[in-house]
């Protein structure tokens, strides 16, 4: 069989076909149905993707902030205990002593003595303070509280701060007050 | 409306231009579709995919000459995958004789339905690029080149198909060839005893 009698006869039966198929009256409107089941179901997937972006940009947002606020209390919280000189701290006696920075102890005693402190360490400073009882670890944790805590102290020269950053970061105990 | 207008409108997301488009390209969009899955239910399904493909992504196109390889690249696609997906490309050899003993008149079209029969016989045994590239260039009139755009290959890709696939027919051909006397005889032993179809 020659290649030109071959094409022929293939050309043939696949025209032949053509006549066992024919397209259906309703096909246009099953894809004009397809295409709003399409539409619907791209927009459906469109505004969950929305929603997904939108909840994991919050959650970055919280997850950012909270550490750089983190960030930012524990490196202002170091560059304060720098320009510590001295610090005052109870000595096994309960008195207030003020002691030099350099020296500091590196451990803390604990104590529930505020009053005793408050008092002592007002006389020893000269302004009134007032230490806090209890310190929840939050209020530890947040930048502003401890700016707060450390100029209602209004200590230019000294702070307790040492004897805190050394309980919250080195022995993570209750602080000294 | 010519093509091109009838695409540009489609663009602009005008369904009754798109359901011009659709009566143009229709009938032989399904029987091309026909070709490569062999079954009318998948068929169908398949022009109905392409269309709805076709008209989610017709903003796509730049140049409007080049719908029918785009189009047709859409429907070539989709047909392989559910050619693949119901695993119908086994049973095409069975699909095809029904087809054929249909529309087979046993007197005066005895030896087109009989070679038309070998055809897609042998048509069912390539493989289904081989297949398509036969489907595309005998049936579809597509060049080599506009082939090769709707398979995304390269021109000699479809031209080494297209030599396999007439390679493999040729062969096939061979043998049936061989039963073809057979065949005469048995038919003519039917006539004889006036057993033949139309009686």
């Amino acid at each position: 069989m020659e290649m030109h009698e071959l094409d022929n006869k293939i050309k043939r039966a696949l025209l032949c076909k053509t006549n066992e198929i024919e397209p259906s009256e309703e096909a246009f409107r099953l894809i004009l149905a397809g295409l709003e089941k399409e539409q619907a179901r791209k927009t459906f997937k469109t505004s969950y993707k929305h929603y997904i972006i939108a909840f994991i940009c919050a959650l970055s947002v919280i997850f950012g902030t909270t550490l750089i606020l983190t960030v930012d209390g524990k490196s202002s919280t170091m560059e304060l205990i720098n320009t510590v000189k001295t610090v005052i701290i109870l000595d096994k006696s309960n008195k207030v002593i003020e002691k030099n920075a350099d020296g500091v102890i590196n451990h803390a005693d604990i104590s529930d003595n505020t009053q005793l402190a408050n008092s002592d360490t007002s006389k020893t400073v000269g302004v009134s303070v007032l230490l806090l009882q209890t310190f929840a670890r939050w209020f530890l944790f947040n930048q502003v509280n401890v700016e707060l805590y450390l100029r209602l102290l209004n200590i230019e020269r000294m702070t307790l701060a040492q004897t805190w950053y050394n309980n919250k970061f080195w022995h993570r105990q209750v602080p000294l007050y | 409306m010519g093509n091109t207008d009838l695409i540009k409108r489609c663009q602009l997301g005008d369904v009754n231009s798109f359901s011009e488009l659709y009566q143009l390209h229709k009938k032989k969009a399904l029987v091309t579709a026909y070709l490569i899955s062999n079954q009318k239910g998948i068929a169908e399904d398949i022009v109905q995919e392409s269309f709805i493909e076709c008209f989610q992504k017709i903003k796509t196109i730049r140049n409007p000459e080049a719908f029918e390889a785009w189009f047709y690249k859409i429907l070539v696609r989709t047909g392989w995958r559910m050619v693949k997906k119901y695993n119908y490309f086994l049973l095409m050899s069975d699909q095809n004789m029904e087809g054929l003993s249909t529309t087979m008149d046993f007197n005066s079209e005895l030896d087109t339905s009989e070679t038309n029969m070998m055809v897609h016989e042998a048509l069912a045994q390539l493989s289904l690029p081989l297949k398509t590239v036969v489907i595309l260039y005998y049936f579809n009139d597509m060049t080599i080149e506009k082939i090769s755009k709707v398979l995304g290959c390269f021109p000699g890709t479809v031209k080494s198909r297209l030599y396999n696939a007439r390679i493999q027919l040729h062969e096939v051909f061979k043998k049936n060839e061989l039963n073809v006397s057979t065949v005469d005889i048995f038919f003519g032993k039917r006539k004889e005893y006036g057993l033949d179809g139309n009686a």
